[in-house]
C-alpha cells in the first residue's frame, strides 16, 4: 500500500466526507506524490523522499475544519434523528434497572432519556416542515468543540457519580477496615447497577460526536455558498 | 437515514416490550411474592426465623437491635413500644391492640413464639412481658426453656431445631397452653 496515501488518509480520517474535502484530499495527495517523485529524481532514497514530502506538508487544520455550507434544516433534522436513536438506546439500556430499584436518579435519567427521544421526534417534524433548500454555513470547529464539551460534561458526571457511589457504598468499609460483604446475586446486581448508570450515559455524548460526519450528506453545492 | 429509522423502530418496540414485561409482569409478581412473604412473617407457624438472625445479640441493652428484632417477628404490623428493665434484665413490649383485634388463639401462639425467639436471640434477656390493651402476658426464660425441652434456647437456632421444637408444636393448642397458667391474665 502507498505509504503516502496512508499518511493523507490519516490526516483526513476524522473530517467529514464532503465533496470539497474529498477534492482537497486528492489535491494534497497529488502534490505530495509529485514532490516525492521530484525528490527521488534528485537522487534521494525512497525513505528520505517520503520523509521530506511529509515534512513539506503545511498544517491542514484550518482547511479541514473550515466553515461548511449545508442544507440547514435537513442537517438539523438528521442530528435530531441521531439523538433520538441514542436517547432510545439509553432508555432501553436503563429499563432493566427498574428491577433493582436504584432510586430517584435512575428513574429521572431513564424517563428523561425517553422524553428526550420524544422531544427529538417532535423537533424532527418541525424541522422537516421548514424550507429544505435553506443553506447556512456551519463551522466544523464549533461542532467539534460541542462534541468535546459534551464528552467533558459526561466525564465530570461520570467521575462524580462513581466517586459518590463508591464513597456511599464502601466509605465506611475503608474507614473502619471492614471487609466488603456481598450477600448474593441480587445484592451484586444492586451494586453493579449503581456503576452501570453513569457508564451507559456515555451514549449521549457519543451522539454529538456523529454530527460532524452527517455534514457530508447535507453539503450544499458551490452555487449556494 | 432510513436504516436509522429501522433501528429507532426496533429500539422503540424493544423498549415497550421490556417496559411492559417489567412493569406488568415481573414487578407485580415480585410484589405478590413479597406480600406473601410478609404475611407469612406475621404468623408464628410460617415465620422464617432466619430473617431475625441478624439481630442476635449478647445484650438486651442494645436498644436499636432489640427494637429491630421485634420488627422481624410476628405481630410486627401492630404498633409497639418498648421498655427495658436493665436491673432485672426484663423487657416489656406494649402492643397497641386488644386481644380481639388480633385474635385470641393467634395472639397466644405469636406471643409464645416471640418470647422464645427474643430469649433465643438475646442472651441476657430473662423475662419478657407483653402488654396489650386490657391484657398482659409474661414469660420467664426458665419457663420457656423448660417447656421447650430444657436445652439452652440459643441452641434451638441451629439447624432445623427451631422448626421442630418451637414452630411445628405451636400448631397444637395444648402445646401453646403449657406456656400459660390457667388464667391467661397472669
Amino acid at each position: 500500500m502507498d505509504e503516502l496515501k496512508q499518511y493523507v488518509d490519516k490526516l483526513f480520517a476524522r473530517a467529514p466526507k464532503t465533496a470539497a474535502l474529498r477534492d482537497l484530499k486528492e489535491e494534497v495527495y497529488t502534490n505530495l506524490k509529485a514532490h516525492e517523485q521530484d525528490l527521488l529524481l534528485q537522487g534521494k532514497t525512497a525513505e528520505e523522499a517520503l520523509r521530506a514530502a511529509k515534512q513539506s506538508m503545511p498544517s491542514l487544520e484550518g482547511l479541514i475544519w473550515d466553515a461548511q455550507p449545508v442544507y440547514y434544516y435537513p442537517f438539523l433534522a438528521e442530528c435530531c434523528q441521531v439523538v433520538l436513536l441514542h436517547a432510545l438506546l439509553l432508555w432501553v439500556l436503563l429499563l432493566p434497572l427498574m428491577l433493582v430499584n436504584t432510586g430517584f436518579l435512575v428513574t429521572l435519567i431513564t424517563w428523561g432519556a425517553f422524553l428526550m427521544a420524544v422531544g427529538c421526534a417532535v423537533a424532527m417534524l418541525v424541522l422537516r416542515a421548514q424550507d429544505a433548500k435553506t443553506v447556512r454555513t456551519i463551522k466544523l470547529t464549533s461542532l467539534r468543540r460541542f462534541a468535546r464539551t459534551a464528552w467533558l460534561v459526561w466525564a465530570v458526571f461520570f467521575a462524580v457519580c462513581v466517586l459518590a457511589v463508591t464513597a456511599v457504598l464502601f466509605g465506611s468499609n475503608v474507614w473502619f477496615g471492614r471487609p466488603v460483604v456481598i450477600d448474593g446475586p441480587y445484592q451484586f446486581g444492586v451494586l453493579a447497577a449503581r456503576y452501570y448508570l453513569p457508564m451507559v450515559t456515555a451514549v449521549l455524548p457519543a451522539a454529538t460526536g456523529r454530527f460532524i460526519k452527517l455534514i457530508a450528506g447535507h453539503e450544499a453545492g458551490d452555487g449556494h455558498a | 437515514m432510513r436504516k436509522r429509522w429501522y433501528q429507532i423502530a426496533a429500539l422503540f418496540v424493544l423498549g415497550i416490550v421490556l417496559f411492559s414485561a417489567i412493569q406488568f409482569w415481573v414487578l407485580p409478581q415480585r410484589a405478590a411474592q413479597q406480600r406473601a412473604y410478609m404475611a407469612a412473617q406475621n404468623d408464628a407457624l410460617t415465620h422464617d426465623i432466619s430473617a431475625a438472625l441478624p439481630y442476635q445479640n449478647l445484650y438486651l441493652g442494645d436498644v436499636s437491635n432489640t427494637v429491630n428484632l421485634f420488627y422481624h417477628l410476628p405481630l410486627y404490623q401492630t404498633k409497639t413500644q418498648f421498655e427495658i428493665d436493665s436491673e432485672n434484665l426484663g423487657l416489656t413490649v406494649y402492643y397497641f391492640a386488644t386481644v380481639d383485634e388480633i385474635g385470641g388463639d393467634t395472639l397466644r401462639r405469636d406471643l409464645v413464639y416471640n418470647a422464645a425467639a427474643a430469649m433465643a436471640l438475646i442472651d441476657n434477656l430473662q423475662t419478657i412481658r407483653f402488654e396489650l390493651t386490657g391484657a398482659e402476658f409474661a414469660f420467664t426464660r426458665e419457663d420457656v426453656q423448660a417447656a421447650l425441652g430444657g436445652q439452652p434456647l440459643g441452641e434451638l437456632l441451629k439447624g432445623d431445631a427451631w422448626r421442630q421444637t418451637v414452630q411445628q408444636p405451636l400448631a397444637e393448642d395444648a402445646f401453646v397452653n403449657t406456656f400459660y397458667s390457667a388464667d391467661p391474665l397472669k
